[in-house]
Order: C-alpha cells, then sequence, then structure tokens
C-alpha cells in the first residue's frame, strides 16, 4: 500500500508557522531598524503574527496518530529531534508576541515601554527565524528524500516565511484599511514592496539553483525526478511556485507604480501567499511521491487531496476559518493598532 | 511415510524454542542479535511475510517484513531474484535522533525498538529511515515496525518470519557467540548490507546481494507489495 503519511495538513502547518514568523519580523522593524514608516502597520502585523502563531499547531495535533499525547513533545523532548524544538519555540515566540501585544495596548505610556519592547523584539527576532528554520530543517535534514535532503531548505523556509508574512502584512493592510475608511499610506507600501522583492529575489534564486543542480544528479535519481517536477508537480511548481508566485511579482514589484494601485499590491500579494503555499506544498507532498520499490529502483506515484476525512479540503478550509476569527478576535480585543494609526496621522 | 515425516516436523517445531532458549542460557551473557539472509536459499514463498503479520497482528495492507520480487533477463531466459526486507536494525539509525519524545530507540541486544506508550505518532522516523522500514499503524495510532518479534525472543524463540522460513533463507542469532549459526554464516560467506552509503550501519546481512541490487535501466521489473504494481526500472 503506498500513501503519504505527510500529507495536506503538514503542508498548511509550515504555511502559518512561516507567516507568522514573517508579520513578526515586519512588527518590530521600526523597532529594531528604525524603519518608522512601518510603523503604519506595524500592530496589525503583530495580531496578525498572534493569531497565526495560535492555529498554527492544529493542524499538526490533528495530524498525529495519538493526538491525545501531543504533550509528550513538551514532557520528554529529544534534544537531537530538529521537530523536538517545536515546543520550545512555539510557546517562547507566543509568550514575546503576546507580551509585546498587552505591553502595546495597555503600557503604552510607562517609562520602561520602550526599553522593554525593544528586548522582547531582539529576542523574538532571533525565536521567530528559528522558528521558521526549524521546520525547513525537518525536512532539510532527512537524508531518506532526495527532494528535501539540501541545505538550501531550511534557508528558503526563513526567506519565504519573511516573504509570506510581509505579502499577508500588505494584503490586510489594504484590505482592513479600505473597510475601515483609512488612509492607505503609500509610503509604507513601498517599504513593505522593497522587502517582499528583496526577499523573495534570493527565495526564487535559492529554489531555482536547487532545482537546476537536481537536473545534474545521477539519472536514476533525476528521472523519478523529472517525473515529478514535470508531471505530479507540473502545474504546483513550475506554474504556480515559480511563475504565479515568483517571476510574475518579481516583475510587477521591481516598479513603484506597482503600489500606486492597492489592487495590483493586493493582487501580488494574494499571487505570492499562493506561490509559497505551493513551495510548501511541492516540498512535502512532493517528496513523498518518489518513493523506492526496491534498493535504487525509484518510481513515483501521485497524491489527490479530498473534500472530506483528514486533510480534506473542508478540515483545510475549517483551519483557515479558526485562523480569520482568532484574527478578527484579535483585532476587536486589541485595538490599539487603530490607535497608533490615528496617532501617526 | 507422510504421517511420519509430519510427526517429525511438528516434533521438530515443539523442540526448537527449547533449543534456542537453552543455547541463548548457555551462550550469552551479553546477545547482540543480527540477522542473516541468504538470498540464493530464498524462495519467494512469503511465509516470514504472512506469518510476521499474523504474529505481530500487522493491519492489512501495511507490513513489518516483505519480500520484494526482481524480475530480471528477456523471455525465455528469465530468473527471478527474491529481496526479503525488514527494519535493519541499524547502529547508527536515521530514525532514533529524529523521534521528537524519544519513543524510540536502540537497546542494548541490537534491536531498535518503539515505546508505544510514548510514540505520539507523528511519523519522522517513517520519513526519515531509508529503508522504508516503519509504517504508521492507523489501528493503534503510533508507528510500528520489526522488532525481531521481542516477545518470542524473551521466551526463548526466533523471530516468526525465521522459524517459517521454508527455505532457511533467515539466520538469526547472537552475533557475539563464535558458536552461533549467524556468526558461522558471518565469518565463512561474503556478505553485503542494504546501502551502506546512507552510514546507518544496517545490522541485517544479505548473501547473494548484487543480483538484487545491481540492476540498471531496463534491466528488470520490481514487485513490491508495499508499492502494488508492477514497476520497470
Amino acid at each position: 500500500m503506498t500513501e503519504i503519511l505527510w500529507g495536506s495538513l503538514i503542508t498548511v502547518y509550515p504555511f502559518f508557522s512561516g507567516i507568522a514568523a514573517g508579520a513578526y519580523i515586519v512588527s518590530i522593524l521600526p523597532v529594531l531598524f528604525k524603519r518608522e514608516e512601518l510603523k503604519e502597520f506595524s500592530l496589525l502585523a503583530l495580531l496578525i503574527a498572534w493569531a497565526t502563531l495560535i492555529t498554527a499547531p492544529i493542524p499538526l495535533v490533528f495530524h498525529l496518530g495519538s493526538p491525545w499525547r501531543a504533550g509528550n513533545i513538551f514532557i520528554f523532548p529529544q534534544s537531537t529531534s530538529p521537530m523536538a524544538l517545536f515546543g520550545y519555540l512555539w510557546i517562547i515566540f507566543l509568550i514575546i508576541s503576546t507580551t509585546t501585544i498587552i505591553i502595546y495596548n495597555w503600557f503604552s505610556n510607562t517609562a520602561w515601554f520602550r526599553s522593554t519592547v525593544t528586548a522582547l523584539s531582539v529576542i523574538g527576532i532571533v525565536i521567530s527565524i528559528l522558528f521558521s528554520g526549524y521546520v525547513g530543517f525537518i525536512f532539510g535534514s532527512t537524508k531518506s528524500k532526495e527532494l528535501w535532503y539540501t541545505p538550501i531548505v531550511p534557508i528558503s523556509f526563513v526567506l519565504s516565511a519573511i516573504v509570506s508574512g510581509a505579502a499577508l502584512v500588505g494584503l490586510l493592510y489594504i484590505l482592513i484599511w479600505r473597510i475601515s475608511r483609512l488612509r492607505i499610506d503609500i509610503q509604507a507600501l513601498n517599504s513593505l514592496r522593497k522587502i517582499i522583492w528583496w526577499t523573495l529575489l534570493l527565495d526564487v534564486v535559492f529554489v531555482s539553483s536547487e532545482f537546476i543542480v537536481k537536473t545534474y544528479h545521477p539519472a536514476a535519481v533525476w528521472r523519478p525526478l523529472s517525473e515529478l517536477f514535470f508531471r505530479h508537480l507540473g502545474l504546483s511548481y513550475l506554474g504556480i511556485q515559480l511563475i504565479i508566485g515568483g517571476i510574475i511579482p518579481l516583475i510587477v514589484l521591481l516598479f513603484k507604480k506597482s503600489i500606486s494601485s492597492p489592487s495590483i499590491m493586493s493582487l501580488m500579494s494574494i499571487l505570492i501567499l499562493a506561490g509559497v503555499f505551493a513551495y510548501r506544498w511541492n516540498l512535502i507532498i512532493g517528496g513523498q511521491l518518489v518513493i523506492e520499490a526496491s534498493p535504487y529502483v525509484y518510481t513515483t506515484i501521485s497524491y489527490v487531496v479530498g473534500l472530506l476525512g483528514e486533510g480534506g479540503i473542508l478540515w483545510i478550509t475549517s483551519i483557515f476559518l479558526v485562523w480569520a476569527f482568532l484574527l478578527s478576535l484579535a483585532l476587536v480585543i486589541f485595538p490599539r493598532w487603530k490607535v497608533e494609526v490615528k496617532l501617526h496621522d | 511415510m507422510v504421517e511420519l515425516a509430519e510427526s517429525r516436523f511438528i516434533k521438530l517445531q515443539e523442540e526448537l524454542p527449547r533449543l534456542f532458549n537453552r543455547w541463548i542460557e548457555k551462550k550469552s551473557a551479553n546477545p547482540r542479535w543480527v540477522m542473516v539472509i541468504d538470498l540464493t536459499r530464498c524462495v519467494g514463498c512469503y511465509s516470514c511475510q504472512a506469518s510476521c503479520k499474523m504474529e505481530n497482528g500487522v493491519p492489512y495492507e501495511y507490513f513489518r517484513t516483505h519480500v520484494e520480487v526482481i524480475e530480471r533477463g528477456t523471455y525465455p531466459n528469465v530468473r527471478r531474484v527474491f529481496l526479503p526486507r525488514l527494519c535493519n536494525h541499524c547502529d547508527n539509525p536515521s530514525c532514533v535522533p529524529v523521534c521528537p519524545v524519544g519513543a524510540t530507540y536502540k537497546r542494548e541486544d541490537g534491536i531498535v525498538v518503539v515505546d508505544y506508550e510514548r510514540c505520539i505518532g507523528c511519523g519522522y522516523c517513517v520519513q526519515a529511515c531509508p529503508y522504508g522500514a516503519r509504517y504508521s499503524n492507523p489501528e493503534t495510532g503510533t508507528v510500528d515496525k520489526c522488532d525481531y518479534c521481542l516477545h518470542k525472543l524473551s521466551d526463548g524463540e526466533v523471530p516468526a518470519c525465521v522459524s517459517n522460513c521454508m527455505g532457511g533463507a533467515r539466520i538469526f542469532g547472537d552475533v557475539n557467540d563464535p558458536e552461533s549459526p549467524v556468526s558461522k554464516v558471518l565469518s565463512s560467506k561474503a556478505v553485503a548490507t542494504l546501502k551502506p552509503e546512507t552510514g546507518n550501519d544496517p545490522r541485517v546481512y544479505y548473501v547473494g546481494l548484487e543480483e538484487a541490487t545491481k540492476i540498471g535501466p531496463g534491466e528488470a521489473i520490481v514487485i513490491n507489495p508495499k508499492v502494488g504494481g508492477v514497476i520497470r526500472t
């Protein structure tokens, strides 16, 4: 029997953890790197990071064979396992982001406000990079899977995390500001565009170079991989990940004019998010589609997502709805993001 | 004549565990279990695969051990090689360090086991194993694999796949005992391990492995019950 062990639910997790890390990094740029123009949506980015961080483990827990033992990862963590890092990184990241939100909302007039937020941000940036990178390390260190086993994966996971986080911040900034009838700050959006463009460029370069290197692998290895890239993942790899989610946004966002219309920026953000999701999908699902029929004899299999059942479209949609609910709740219970905008104006 | 042979076979079956137990007590204060699979003696009867499933309650469509069939040549010059696969109980296993909760570990006697009470069923070890020897058991919610029939071993019996191997292709025993059948085979025959390049130091040895693994493009077809269908190289 051939089946994919890590299916669509596992694909959702690194997508969410990447967004959490990326949005958090965008949120602390004004504090750590004096990018004052980004203050416009730094609190929104923090709330996005927070809501995404809480949602991230949901698909993981539901995927476990014994979800009732999920706590074992906190009780018996094995130091040699990259996966065991999850418990500590997630908890620390959650504490830091929650504390920062609370301080911003209710203690911003205190004398210790600035120094505390700076200190939290310094720890937070390290944790957020580790949080998005360790997931890549889980795959990058797995030598049994030809597609995963590369040092590029942890790096490109961090880069694509920043890209996806920044793209979602940009998208929701435009959306929420339009709904709230607030003035969209083009300067802030332009700054975000530059961050997205440079990180996306690096990400595309890394992933493409990895692909090119793979074409030079021994024939026995490249043959199933080529079948994977051009047949099973043809649309999602070459189409969505590289062209739609990579090259097109790179071309469009190269020009400052692209942000003159928020609709174009929104569309590019959606394309980038689709590309990053496709990257997670292609790596995680794709890596398991090449199987060994006998030593050194490889073949490929197919994977289709169902509607119902574990990892089905309804499951994935439900997780996204939980995330949307949590974000809406955060925007209501931590209203400072609106106040900050008014102060900024 | 048939009845006599049958009664002797039954007697032998009853005697084997007792003899093995006595042998363990006599020879091994510090055993290190290994298996040698002599491919020149494997007839492809699948009794190891079937007996393992029955002994360990392995769910339908999953395997702790299975037999791959490699068919080489073209008609009429065709020959089949059978390659039994199982956990290699590696000395440097990929599956052990990746377990986030330390639920899988290597015992002093060389057997890599899963602590079913601690395993959370994340499947990371399944992904990490370069031999595809593990599976996620949908009935228990944990990962499962060959443990050399630990329950039988502690009763002084050999694993089910060994006792049921009609060709005597599976040889199991204590490598620390120079008189054990495995030690004798290892010292007298040329053996090889699967994928030594992984650096896992597998401890399941094969006699006559080259014919099963040195296959060029278009040279053979492979039938693997785990994969299903026929795969052309």
